[in-house]
């Protein structure tokens, strides 16, 4: 465990200068949360501290596959001043550190950061966090395993829950037009997608304003056998039904509660049936 | 099982080979793998196909395997030393493409492919920790895909800028092979870096090595380069092949007992540029426990 441990500090180090100096001035201080021995926190400072940064492009290239899953978000960061800059910062963030010690996804925790107080003001629009949301949520569709499809006839007994390929979000009313607007502005930019993100002489078009708190509900889903994910927007009842699907429960229970939104019994269990079949609602085993 | 002294007996000898990845050929100035087998039949004698299972086989790969040539398997995507990544869907998309290609083994370098899961901006390729704990744990993953495949699983020894540890690399590899009863692919080029960046002569910590164990050997050329002050070597497989990594080929060649492959890392480089290091490969090897395989 401890060698796993020291692995990942050494990755850490070579993604995060100002990481590295720390732990170069005092490893006890700054690797104080992660279990090493002395003698490895004395091994990780014996090479030349510019050996963990020879790999010169390292963060580039892991934010350029970053990008590509959050093109929109993307492009709108990099057009904020500083932006590029702001986006290599994600490297220093603890959400980049507890995603590599704690062998995490970067994609949910780059969406988490994009997501964040960093990329919010009073001179900067709210969209970006919604339509950081959304790209989060295609990010964690896309990483559900058809090996996850169950095959086990559903009971009374078996329990519901959100299938692993959908992801239920909740956004700003705006953020689904906004967002199709600007993902199209980018890919008919010419060039390739994160050429388009990357290119601030290509400007985004305006958009609404995304004003008052309302939300509505959207389904992220890339269902097996499909070719990519799919947004789509659901009605309140829907999105209420899911929100609360997120912890499993028995088709019973589900359809009680769909009943109690007006539907005749049998009705709700056909509710419940038909989102089984469109493979929204899956078997937890 | 039989022991790897047993095992290693049926492993076909493949003589000089080559090595890719998925689009390599397609880079520019790529080596065209195909015209080098027509022209040059025994410095491409197997393909050693790099595989990442998302990307699987590209059309050259593909190609070789239709035409039923020799291949070996070498993983770009998985860190033995981590129990979650033999999860479901990669171990059924690794079993179809060895279905597909029908490797003589599978090999691979024995380090981090990627830190966290196995994701999309994930992949790096790092060095183990070179302790005792991190050589048991690496030595439980060959043994793990052994089983669970059927093909010998060749541990290698990664590049790399940072190696940490109280063991030499050599002794560290020697300690997984002994643990998981396996064989050994040695990269000469890698060892030349860990060598220079350790301070050490070409050969040290060779005569340690259990040479019986050694059955795939791979030469590559590296460049010198420097960053802020810090000096090594890149591992860019260039036609260009170090003084230090032919010291180490050349006193290796002759001693191995069990070797049965040795590739020639270029597969970015075009053939006229790579004829001179298959040549010295050749010409070498005649002298070694292997000629029978490289046309002598």
């Amino acid at each position: 465990m401890s060698a796993t441990a020291l692995q990942r500090v050494v990755v850490r180090m070579m993604y995060d200068l100002a990481f590295r100096q720390r732990v170069y001035a005092n490893p006890e201080r700054a690797l104080c949360e992660v279990p090493l021995t002395p003698q490895e926190r004395q091994w990780l400072v014996t090479p030349a501290p510019s050996a963990y940064g020879a790999d010169a492009y390292r963060s580039s290239r892991a934010l350029t596959g970053l990008l590509e899953e959050f093109p929109v978000a993307g492009a709108l960061v990099v057009r904020l001043p500083r932006g590029t800059h702001r986006l290599q910062q994600f490297f220093t963030t603890p959400a980049f550190h507890q995603c590599v010690q704690e062998r995490g996804s970067m994609a949910a925790a780059f969406g988490s950061y994009l997501g964040s107080a960093m990329f919010r003001s009073r001179k900067t629009s709210p969209e970006m966090t919604h339509i950081a949301t959304l790209e989060t949520g295609i990010a964690q569709v896309r990483r559900a395993s058809p090996a996850l499809l169950s095959t086990a006839s559903i009971t009374a007994e078996t329990t519901l829950g959100l299938a692993p390929w959908v992801a239920l979000l909740t956004v700003h009313p705006d953020t689904l037009e906004r967002y199709s607007a600007l993902l199209a502005s980018l890919q008919q930019c010419g060039g390739s997608l994160i050429e388009a993100v990357l290119d601030t002489q290509h400007r985004l078009p305006h958009g609404p304003a995304f004003r008052g708190k309302a939300t509505e509900f959207v389904l992220a889903s890339y269902l097996p056998g499909s070719d990519s994910p799919s947004l789509e927007r659901l009605n309140d009842d829907l999105g209420k039904l899911l929100a609360i699907a997120k912890t499993p429960r028995l088709p019973t229970d589900l359809s009680i509660l769909v009943e109690e939104m007006g539907c005749e019994p049998q009705e709700a269990q056909e509710v419940i049936a038909g989102l089984v079949d469109d493979r929204i609602l899956h078997p937890c085993l | 099982m039989a022991s790897f002294a047993t095992r290693v007996q049926q492993l076909p000898t493949l003589g000089l080979g080559i090595s890719t990845e998925y689009g390599a050929s397609a880079s520019p100035d790529a080596l065209d793998i195909l015209a080098l087998r027509a022209a040059h039949a025994t410095y491409a004698g197997f393909l050693e196909v790099g595989v990442e299972v998302v990307k699987g086989l590209d059309g050259i790969a593909q190609h070789w395997v239709h035409e039923g040539w020799p291949t070996t398997y070498h993983f770009l995507d998985v860190n033995l030393d981590e129990i979650e990544d033999f999860d479901a869907p990669w171990l059924q998309a690794v079993a179809e493409i060895a279905r597909r290609m029908q490797p003589a083994w599978m090999c691979g370098d024995a380090g981090l492919w990627h830190f966290g899961r196995r994701e999309r901006g994930h992949m790096l390729l790092l060095p183990p920790i070179l302790s005792t704990e991190a050589a048991r744990a690496q030595a439980e993953g060959v043994v793990r895909m052994r089983d669970t495949f059927g093909y010998e699983v060749l541990p290698e020894n990664p590049p790399g800028h940072v190696f940490l540890g109280d063991l030499h690399i050599l002794d560290f590899y020697a300690r997984v092979a002994d643990l998981a009863d396996t064989g050994l692919l040695l990269d000469c080029a890698h060892l030349a870096i860990y060598q220079r960046l350790m301070g050490h002569e070409p050969l040290t910590g060779l005569d340690g090595l259990p040479l019986d164990r050694v059955v795939e050997l791979h030469v590559a050329g590296s460049t010198p380069r420097e960053h802020e002050g810090f000096t090594y070597w890149e591992d860019d497989h260039t036609p260009d092949i170090l003084a230090e990594t032919w010291a180490i080929f050349d006193w290796l060649a002759p001693r191995l007992p069990n070797l049965k492959a040795v590739v020639f890392e270029c597969e970015r480089n075009p053939l006229h540029t790579v004829l001179a290091g298959f040549k010295r490969l050749a010409t070498t090897l005649e002298d070694s426990l292997l000629p029978y395989a490289i046309g002598r």
